[in-house]
């Protein structure tokens, strides 16, 4: 997400403290933050041995995840029309319920996870944790 | 079921610090050239490579600052965690989501005085998620046959990344 980053430059000199946000979505359980030596500045100052990343502190926090329909199975196709993103949810919601009819009706599998990409970052998350139905969307 | 966590909060190099209401966790282990460290929360560091032509006795994979720092949580600036090449920070068992990453940084081992030490420039790359976005989601449909498993795998884009900075 940035490279050649020098904390002289970003903070205005040395000692002085600089802090950098950024976004990072999270599907797979993991966060990765990575560090890596650019391969440039120096290397003998002030003594022989100092260069590479440098961090100080590191914090994450769950950022814009809005829950906006915890529904009941039944009604849950009818209910979400009205929102925002109803075409495509309810899609996902009949697709879900076919799935669900075919395999002979249980409503205790694992939750079922979707995923879309609406224009550039717009995720709807469909998870069904017994015989519930929630929505999710991240918005940025 | 596994907890899942939704922040984390470390403070590289240093040892436990609360600030503003965070605990962030210490972070002193000594690390090395091929090291891996795992907390016993939610993360792990992973440290790489020897710093060559170390004038120093033996590699420092930590840093404590010897001088006065200009910053209010000055905690979490006093120490920082060094690698020569790569330094990775892994956050396990992550509630699915969007997350805020602060990554707090201070040059803390070059002078702004007259000697040669304030010549000192540092550069290194920054990369979050950069790995292989694709991931596999796997359930079972009981009914229709206990063995069918279906593997949903979808994969970000990594200038999806970028662009939201």
């Amino acid at each position: 997400v940035q490279k050649d980053f020098s904390i002289q430059e970003e903070a205005g000199g040395v000692g002085k403290a600089i802090i950098k946000n950024f976004t990072a979505i999270v599907t797979g359980n993991a966060l990765e933050i990575r560090f890596y030596w650019a391969g440039k500045g120096t290397t003998g100052v002030p003594v022989s041995g100092v260069y590479g990343p440098l961090i100080s502190a590191i914090s994450v926090t769950h950022g814009k995840l809005r829950k906006f329909y915890e529904l009941n199975h039944q009604d849950s196709v009818r209910t979400v029309q009205n929102h925002q993103c109803s075409l495509v949810l309810s899609n996902l919601c009949t697709l879900s319920i076919q799935m669900t009819n075919k395999s002979g009706g249980h409503r205790t599998n694992l939750p079922f996870l979707f995923i879309i990409g609406i224009w550039e970052v717009h995720l709807a998350i469909f998870t069904r944790p017994n015989g519930k139905v929630s929505y999710y969307t991240f918005a940025y | 079921l596994a907890t899942e966590f939704y922040s984390l909060h470390i403070n590289c190099g240093g040892k436990e610090a609360t600030i503003e209401g965070n605990i962030y966790e210490d972070d002193t282990d000594p690390a090395g050239p091929s090291r891996f460290y795992q907390s016993r929360t939610n993360w792990g560091v992973s440290t790489t490579g020897h710093f060559m032509d170390d004038a120093r006795s033996s590699d420092s994979y930590r840093w404590t600052n010897a001088t006065k720092l200009s910053a209010n949580t000055s905690a979490l600036y006093m120490d920082a965690r060094l690698s020569p090449i790569s330094l990775t920070y892994y956050g396990f068992c992550m509630g699915s989501g969007s997350y805020t990453v602060t990554l707090h940084f201070a040059e803390i081992m070059f002078t702004d005085d007259k000697t040669h030490s304030s010549l000192g420039r540092r550069f290194f790359d920054i990369y979050i998620q950069v790995t292989d976005q694709s991931f596999i989601v796997s359930f079972s449909i009981k009914g229709l046959n206990e063995n069918t498993k279906f593997h949903f795998s979808f994969s970000f884009i990594n200038s999806n990344l970028t662009t939201k900075m």
